[in-house]
């Protein structure tokens, strides 16, 4: 079982992943945009972060971007309904700004759960 | 007559991105084009053109205004024109003019740009901004739609997945059925979105009409092209959508803002009362055009409202759907030209109650 922080403003969309997280025996809290998210984590650093992009306040990459210039090596999932604002796909440029992984919305329980094992399994090591 | 120009003047002049002529001010015959202008003006149909005459202009009266105008300025900048190509063509040019004496004649030097190359970049770059804003709109669409199937797609699997007691499955379908009403109210929306109202003619006041359109036009109107509004103080009683009225005001203003380019320019809104000529009593939205091509000196934009998607890369909708609108509220768009603005009037028979006769 991993402590997981999940990041998403919409409440039955993180109602929804909370259920998915719970099912693959997670501990889940719920942050609804990045600004709490990164105060809870500093409090109490989580095992893997879920985190949407486009969030009121504080938005997804720069989240990713807060997290990882304070030198925080947790694994962070970005999540997104996968289109482009502008010229730059979004999941992309989360890449670019270190999260470990990302995923299009809705996202398979199975395929999402097995990356969360393997980023939780080479945190680990 | 010729004037000689030396070698590296004729380069440097030759690799402006501008066609230059000299001209005698009496009669237009070119005593100098650079190899641009040349290649323009060279020959219609195979007859040697020697001379920028007002014979040479499509509307010929342009030559006559622009003199008028540079005897009494001296320049003429933002001079826009059309004239006749080599094959034949008519071509829209747009430049500077100035006046000298040489020899103890009065010459016009003369350099302009065609600006059918400038209308392409027009259209193309509106065509970009639309496709942009149309990718901003799936996106956001994607956006909706992907939160919305989240909790559908998660707790369907969450229910065939292992064996969850009969309170958990009541609960996933549940949330299911959340998720999908979303859907359904997305897509709902979208449709909302998707369908042309239909008119709702009512009984509104014309002045207060343009009142509204006024702060809106304010805004979206370059900075150079200055709005006035003189509305009249007495109700004006019409049968109109106020909704689609505001579309073919703030449309015939945008496209009338278009016109006027990026030169400085003056679009003067008036509503008033018209007298009767046989018909009945009509209320008036005058919309006066005038752009400036030199000091003090005013020109006709020859408004023409081609409107959205059209060659001349206007914002409005065109003139002719706006015509369309206006019938429909038992109105009409008139277009005239006079030598120094183009006005465009909207008339709409008025709808006065006993009430409003006393």
């Amino acid at each position: 079982m991993a402590r997981i922080l999940l990041i998403e403003d919409d409440a039955p969309v993180a109602e929804a992943l909370r259920h998915l997280l719970l099912s693959g025996g997670h501990d889940v809290t719920l942050a609804p945009n990045g600004r709490p998210a990164i105060r809870l984590h500093q409090e109490a650093p989580f095992d893997l972060i879920v985190s949407d992009i486009i969030m009121p306040e504080m938005e997804g990459i720069e989240t990713i971007r807060a997290l990882r210039c304070i030198g925080e090596a947790v694994p962070i999932i970005a999540i997104s309904g996968g289109a482009n604002f502008g010229p730059t796909y979004l999941l992309n440029l989360a890449s670019a700004f270190g999260c470990s992984a990302t995923f299009e919305k809705p996202v398979h329980r199975e395929p999402f759960l097995a990356k969360i094992e393997e980023l939780l399994a080479a945190s680990r090591n | 007559m010729s004037i000689e120009v030396d070698g590296l003047t004729a380069k440097l002049i030759d690799a402006m991105p501008l066609m230059v002529v000299v001209t005698r001010k009496e009669d237009g015959q070119i005593l100098y084009a650079n190899q641009r202008a040349a290649n323009l003006v060279r020959e219609t149909g195979g007859v040697p053109i020697s001379n920028f005459s007002r014979d040479y202009f499509v509307r010929p009266a342009e030559r006559d205004a622009a003199v008028e105008a540079l005897k009494l300025a001296g320049t003429l900048d933002h001079y826009e024109a059309e004239v006749v190509s080599a094959d034949g063509s008519p071509v829209a040019v747009c430049g500077f003019a100035g006046m000298l004496e040489h020899d103890g004649e009065e010459l016009i030097v003369a350099g302009f740009a065609d600006t059918r190359r400038q209308d392409m970049v027009a259209q193309y770059r509106q065509l970009a901004y639309r496709l942009e804003a149309l990718r901003r709109i799936a996106a956001g669409v994607a956006h909706q739609l992907s939160n919305a199937l989240v909790p559908v797609m998660t707790f369907s699997e969450l229910a065939r997945s292992g064996r969850p007691t009969k309170e958990a499955l009541d609960d996933y379908l549940a949330r299911i059925a959340a998720g999908a009403d979303r859907c359904v109210q997305l897509i709902n929306d979208i449709r909302e979105f998707s369908r042309v109202r239909g008119s709702e003619i009512q009984r509104i006041d014309l002045a207060t009409a343009v009142d509204h359109c006024q702060s809106v036009l304010a805004n979206i109107l370059p900075q150079q092209i200055r709005l006035d509004c003189r509305l009249c103080g007495e109700a004006l009683p019409i049968l109109a959508d106020p909704r689609l009225l505001e579309d073919v005001i703030i449309g015939t203003v945008l496209n009338a803002g278009d016109e006027i380019g990026r030169r400085p320019g003056r679009i003067e809104i008036t509503t008033g009362r018209m007298p009767p000529r046989g018909r009945p009593e009509c209320a008036a939205i005058t919309i006066t055009i005038a752009s400036r091509s030199g000091p003090g000196q005013e020109a006709s934009p020859r408004f023409q409202g081609a409107g959205q998607g059209a060659a001349t890369g206007h914002h409005g909708i065109a003139i002719e759907t706006s015509c369309d609108i206006v019938r429909e509220m038992m109105g009409c768009i008139e277009v005239t030209h006079t030598a120094s603005h183009s006005m465009i009037e909207l008339r709409f028979p008025l709808q006065l109650s006993d009430l409003d006769r006393t």
